[in-house]
């Protein structure tokens, strides 16, 4: 098994793909990060399996943060050994620069360089007022099921239940 | 899994371990058969190379008896995923001369299926 090449490279590629605008490039995006059968896990959330369970999720965040004028950012310190990378990212304010979420995750990679697995931790979890945003249905209706647009509902509605837990389940 | 850093003090007792039968059947109750761990400098796989990979370093950093792990008891965890760091403590002032991070992947025994092992200095 070589050495990875260009850590920092695959984060910056991985955080990119969050802050994308366009929903067909952030659905690439996931298809050329991930493979086919990727798994993708975070507290608080159930394992997100394959490439239209990720895109999901990952159109969740940008949609929840990213008009709120927040950005992700990677922290630049990507390491990597074997098939692994670590590193760590934030999410940005544009108002005050100030981080307001803060995580970090291993990837580990396939044969040809995609993520098989994304293992991710939150050490800082958003102030974002996820009881007062626009309903899911606005928000995300064009791209969740009834049953996925139902269990948003239920967390944002509830966030005062899992804010305090961070990375515990 | 609740209690994540007595399992991650477990997991650093098996490095600390002078007695090798004792080393192997903590390893045994630890990771799965077929678990693999995965450091900068080492990839092994299974409960016999995982007993020559942590004796090798037992010999290296511990027995001349001037080092010790330690956990840092900051263990997280969600689904089957867990991580903590540890440092590398040197016995003779107490400082901390190493520091590192794991991640596991638990198999649904609860024991180790993949262990991702990362040293920060």
């Amino acid at each position: 098994m070589g050495i990875v090449p260009r850590f920092n490279e695959i984060a910056d590629r991985y955080i990119a793909m969050f802050n994308e605008p366009d929903d067909g490039v952030r659905r690439r995006r996931v298809e050329e990060l991930f493979t086919e059968d990727a798994v993708y896990i975070m507290f608080n959330n159930y394992p997100f399996v394959g490439h239209d369970a990720i895109f999901k999720q990952v159109t969740v965040s940008h949609r929840i943060y990213v008009p709120l004028g927040f950005r992700f950012a990677s922290s630049h310190n990507a390491v990597g050994h074997h098939n692994l990378v670590r590193f760590g990212w934030v999410l940005l304010s544009a108002d005050t620069g100030d981080a307001d979420m803060m995580g970090s995750d291993v990837l580990v990679l396939a044969p040809d360089d995609r993520v098989s697995a994304d293992y991710q931790f939150h050490d800082r979890v958003s102030s974002v007022p996820y009881d007062r945003l626009r309903p899911v249905d606005e928000l995300f209706g064009d791209v969740l099921n009834a049953d996925e647009l139902a269990r948003y509902r239920e967390a944002f509605a509830n966030v005062g239940r899992w804010r305090g837990a961070v990375a515990s389940d | 899994m609740t209690d994540l850093n007595g399992f991650a003090r477990q997991y650093i007792e098996v490095w600390n371990e002078p007695d090798a039968d004792v080393r192997r059947a903590s390893i045994a109750k630890l990771f799965a058969e077929d678990a693999v761990h995965f450091s900068p400098s080492q990839e092994v796989r299974g409960h016999d190379e995982l007993a020559v990979r942590i004796e090798n370093a037992y010999r290296q950093w511990v027995e001349p008896g001037e080092h010790v792990f330690r956990s840092q008891d900051n263990a997280t965890g969600h689904h089957n995923v867990m991580r903590f760091n540890w440092g590398m403590v040197r016995q003779s002032d107490g400082e901390t001369i190493s520091v590192g991070f794991d991640l596991f992947v638990l198999a649904e025994d609860g024991r180790i299926q993949a262990d991702y092992q990362f040293v920060d200095r």
